[in-house]
């Protein structure tokens, strides 16, 4: 390995990789697919001039569009939001087998999905009393950032107040991203031991035991993630609103897609690579044996 | 007051008669000529509306004063209540003899859960919350100096005129009439207590608002009657002009922001006394908080001074800078701002029920000290919105109780076109490259109301205060903007600027601005207007699919005998194409429209349709085929019901963009949501 083993080492499982880029876009467009189908409800489809109408300036056929999907909202939202949960489950799925095929990189796919499908009882688990915790600080934190600003408006002003309030609510989001980190470490722990409590307490041990690189590398792509898509709308904002500049947009999804799927494979990599560095050999069994 | 938009209920809807009869009724009603200098009131004269009101030129410089107040009061910080006094020089300008008084006493709609304001849980004003302390005014005497200074408040009533549990509509009966033309000279004390701020008024941890705080005379109308009416949660105020002295005795720390100039200020012993003078208005509010900043600007001739909460410098830069381009803007096309002064009140946060209101050379405007960072123009639109009052209920004091369209609905259309001359299509909000016209939702929420109830209607008759802010805010302003896209904005502003100079210190009716809409813009558009904000009336531009067949010659036997011809079926006649379009108009409202057809190469081509059938069919032969067909291209009907029906096309186009964007932004935000 020379320069980026491990974005060499991710490449390397490239049908893991598409399969996961493949899912997750599935899974992403069924997600959206109720607004979709509000949007192509309008009418919207019978205009000569196309759906630019919408992002013209000052908004006003998309005002309408929006007013006339208003009776749509109340069934669309709540069938976005369960099929966001389901698709939130499932999505634990491609993860689970691209951990599998990274950590057997001469393994063949199929076998990758089998013993990914076995793996995913304890990705829930992990998932679940991940969530509930970051749901709990969540819920603490905003508590918190909308209190504190009343307290403290007439002893420091509203700007300062209101800075403090935010200042709490950023110490959510960072308790809950640090949560989110050992979750995936739990998650890489778990590809060789299936139980997920000790699972999880790998995962929060390794954070614990390697702070410092783990967080350069969670940032580091996380950054990297965030580049890509606020670039990539960035971009895809200046495009002329012609009809011709469609399928460069569609290429632009589709690659900012395939980008995040291939970082989001890197990342899982380094989890596996911090969670056999945190922990003694013996304590991981040999992957092979847990299948 | 403020723009209300939002939780549109179901409303109960008056028949098409009612509209009728509303307008019977308005046209009845004998129009309140505008004064010129100093010339009292001349009811029986019929205004002419013409091209001299097209300027200043013959603009009233002040209104025949009917109502002048000497006031005193001493606001009592701790338990925010107020000692007054004053003096009422009341003149009937009326035809008749007045035998009694009305007096609105607007603070005892916070005296009790009885009154007309709080009594039904189900009626709110544009405020909600439950009051835990109680707001009054108990006037404790009310002498008459022409009856031998007699006392008349205790024969006063004790409550609204048909409602035993109000107290905010009160009749007084008088000795002796007053004749047509002759004054009288009242002397009153009062102690009024503030609520905590609700619906415009009150206190809120050490910041007093102070208005509708003294008995104040209802508007006196040409026939003799008392426009007096007890003070409903949807309901705003109405009164005649006058001059107002007012002294007010407060601690010396805070600062207070009022109607009119200050012309005297005393301090001694931690108490100040500061005494105002108001001339051609017809109310008086002010304000008092210690920790209010101030700065003053010279803009267009006025003095402007705004009272802004620590920390909120940005919005007073940005309030000054809306200012500086909406004051000259209204001068111009309604007839100059006539008071020296002009104060902007920004309420603190905590306070955001005393923003967003109008009094005569007053104004509350409000939003955290960050709103003016998010590109969306609240502050902005809030301080043009309560400036625009100053000419329409401030000077062109229209009922606000009973055509409450009149003066909020042509303030919603001066603030909408306002921002639209200040910052084009972001006249709402501008986020990154994203730019929103008010007018786009304010049409958005007209079309959602537009069956729902009159707009030309007493505020107590909406069905809730949101119904207001649909009919009376946004539809009033979409009637307005479609016929400024229609007839063109230029003639519209001059048939509001001949309306508002016409009617300066006067008190105009909706027939008013009926002719002077009909004045400038023609009959027609008085049709449309009345039918708008009368009847319910609404308009729907639907298109049908184009249908195209090749141009055949006629087949059948032509002629008879040796010369007979006969022509077969499916002769071409030659290589062009007939077409067909249909396009409808649903609705009552009757307006021009312009129809673009799109050609297979292409091309397109407009006619314009006079909108007044049903529907149209438009027949074009050319060497192409239409295959699309748009109603009201640059939508100038902004009334239209639905504007996704304007257009159809033979082969419909996939939004693609739009569906890409939607895949998109979906499948980042599933990426922050899952593993």
């Amino acid at each position: 390995m020379t320069r980026f083993p491990t974005l060499r080492w991710v490449l390397g499982r490239w049908d893991a990789l598409t399969l996961a880029a493949a899912m997750r876009a599935a899974l992403a467009l069924a997600v959206g697919l109720p607004a979709m189908t509000a949007l192509l409800s309008t009418g919207i489809a019978d205009h000569p001039d196309g759906d630019h109408l919408l992002f013209d300036s000052g908004g006003m056929m998309l005002v309408e569009g929006v007013r006339l999907s208003l009776t749509a909202a109340p069934p669309v939202t709540k069938l976005t939001l369960l099929l966001a949960a389901g698709c939130v489950l499932l999505s634990l799925y491609p993860v689970s087998v691209m951990l599998v095929a990274l950590e057997d990189r001469d393994g063949r796919l199929g076998e990758a999905l089998g013993r990914g499908l076995r793996r995913l009882p304890a990705l829930f688990a992990i998932y679940g009393l991940c969530l509930l915790f970051q749901v709990m600080v969540f819920v603490a934190a905003a508590f918190a950032a909308a209190w504190a600003p009343q307290q403290l408006a007439q002893t420091l002003g509203p700007a300062l107040a209101d800075a403090v309030g935010v200042l709490l609510l950023l110490f959510g989001v960072a308790i809950n991203c640090a949560s989110g980190v050992a979750r995936d470490l739990a998650f890489a722990a778990a590809s060789r031991r299936p139980a997920a409590l000790p699972a999880l307490l790998l995962g929060i041990g390794t954070l614990l035991a390697r702070p410092l690189s783990v967080g350069v590398d969670w940032a580091r792509l996380a950054a990297w993630q965030w580049v890509l898509v606020l670039g990539a709308a960035y971009c895809a904002g200046r495009f002329p609103a012609a009809p011709g500049w469609t399928l460069p947009l569609a290429a632009v999804t589709v690659s900012v897609l395939v980008g995040i799927t291939t970082l989001r494979g890197v990342w899982a990599a380094r989890c596996l690579v911090h969670a056999s560095a945190a922990q003694p050999a013996a304590a991981l069994q040999p992957a092979a044996t847990m299948a | 007051m403020k723009r209300k938009t939002g939780r549109f209920r179901a409303l109960v809807e008056l028949g098409a008669g009612a509209g009728c009869c509303w307008l019977a009724l308005s046209l009845s009603q004998v129009a309140a000529a505008s004064a010129p200098q100093h010339t009292p009131i001349d009811p029986g004269k019929p205004l002419v509306l013409g091209p001299v009101h097209d300027n200043d030129d013959a603009l009233a410089s002040a209104a025949a004063p009917v109502a002048n107040y000497a006031l005193r009061a001493r606001l009592n910080e701790l338990d925010h209540s107020l000692d007054g006094s004053g003096t009422l020089q009341f003149k009937n300008t009326s035809r008749v003899p007045v035998s009694e008084l009305y007096f609105h006493l607007y603070l005892n709609a916070f005296k009790n859960e009885k009154s007309l304001f709080l009594r039904s849980p189900f009626v709110s004003s544009r405020d909600e919350g439950q009051l835990r302390e109680w707001g009054y005014i108990d006037v404790t005497e009310m002498r008459v100096a022409e009856f031998g200074n007699q006392d008349v408040w205790p024969q006063a009533d004790r409550h609204s005129p048909g409602d035993p549990d109000d107290e905010t509509d009160i009749r007084v009966p008088l000795p002796q009439s007053v004749a047509p033309g002759a004054t009288l000279n009242l002397s009153f004390k009062f102690r009024a207590k503030l609520p905590p701020i609700l619906a415009r008024t009150g206190h809120a941890e050490g910041f007093h608002m102070v208005a509708q705080w003294y008995p104040k005379l209802a508007r006196l109308e040409p026939d003799g009657r008392f426009a007096h009416f007890a003070f409903h949660p949807h309901s705003e105020f109405y009164a005649d002009f006058g001059r107002y002295d007012v002294q007010l005795d407060v601690a010396s720390d805070l600062i207070v922001g009022a109607t009119g100039k200050l012309t005297k200020s005393e301090a001694r012993d931690g108490r100040t006394r500061l005494h105002y003078r108001a001339d051609n208005v017809h109310d008086f509010a002010w304000c008092a908080w210690a920790q209010f900043h101030t700065q003053t600007r010279q803009i267009d001739g006025t003095r402007v001074t705004l009272l802004f909460p620590p920390g909120h410098d940005h919005n007073a830069n940005v309030t000054f800078s809306v200012l500086s381009g909406a004051l000259p803007n209204m001068s111009r096309r309604f007839g100059r701002y006539p008071h020296e002064t002009l104060t902007v009140v920004h309420t603190p946060d905590f306070a955001p029920a005393a923003g967003g209101m109008e009094y005569p050379a007053l104004i509350t405007t409000g939003g955290q000290w960050w709103s003016a960072y998010t590109g969306v123009r609240l502050v902005e639109s809030l301080t043009v919105h309560e400036l625009g009052h100053q000419w329409f209920q401030g000077l062109v004091a229209s009922d606000e109780s009973k055509y409450p369209f009149l003066d909020e609905g042509l303030t919603s259309y001066v603030e909408q076109s306002t921002l639209e001359d200040l910052y084009g299509a972001a006249s709402f909000a501008r986020i990154l490259d994203f730019s929103l016209t008010g007018n786009a939702l304010r049409r958005a929420v007209a079309a959602r109301v537009a069956h729902d109830d009159l707009v030309a209607q007493p505020a107590s008759s909406f069905s809730s205060f949101s119904s207001i802010g649909g009919l009376v805010y946004s539809r009033t302003a979409t009637i307005l903007e479609t016929l400024a896209r229609v007839y063109g904005r230029d003639r519209l502003d001059r048939a509001l600027g001949r309306y508002a100079r016409a009617h300066r210190f006067g008190h105009p009716t909706p027939s008013d601005l009926l002719d002077a809409l009909e004045s400038v813009l023609g009959e027609s558009a008085r049709q449309f207007a009345k039918g708008a904000f009368f009847e319910r009336g609404f308009i729907d531009f639907v298109a049908e699919l184009p249908e195209s067949v090749p141009v055949r010659k006629p087949a059948g036997r032509f002629g008879a005998g040796t010369a007979a011809e006969t022509i077969a079926p499916d002769v071409a006649a030659d290589a062009k194409r007939s077409s067909r379009v249909i396009i409808r108009r649903h609705g009552t409202l009757v307006l021009p429209v312009d129809v673009e057809l799109v050609f297979a190469d292409g091309r397109r081509t407009r006619r314009t349709w006079d909108g007044a059938a049903p529907w149209t069919s438009i027949d074009v032969v050319d060497a192409e085929p239409v295959v699309a067909v748009i109603v009201d291209p640059n939508h100038r009907v902004l009334l239209d019901q639905n504007l996704f029906n304007n257009a159809k096309s033979v082969t419909p186009r996939m939004p693609w963009r739009a569906l890409s964007k939607l895949g998109y932004w979906s499948s980042i935000a599933f990426s922050l949501v899952a593993p």
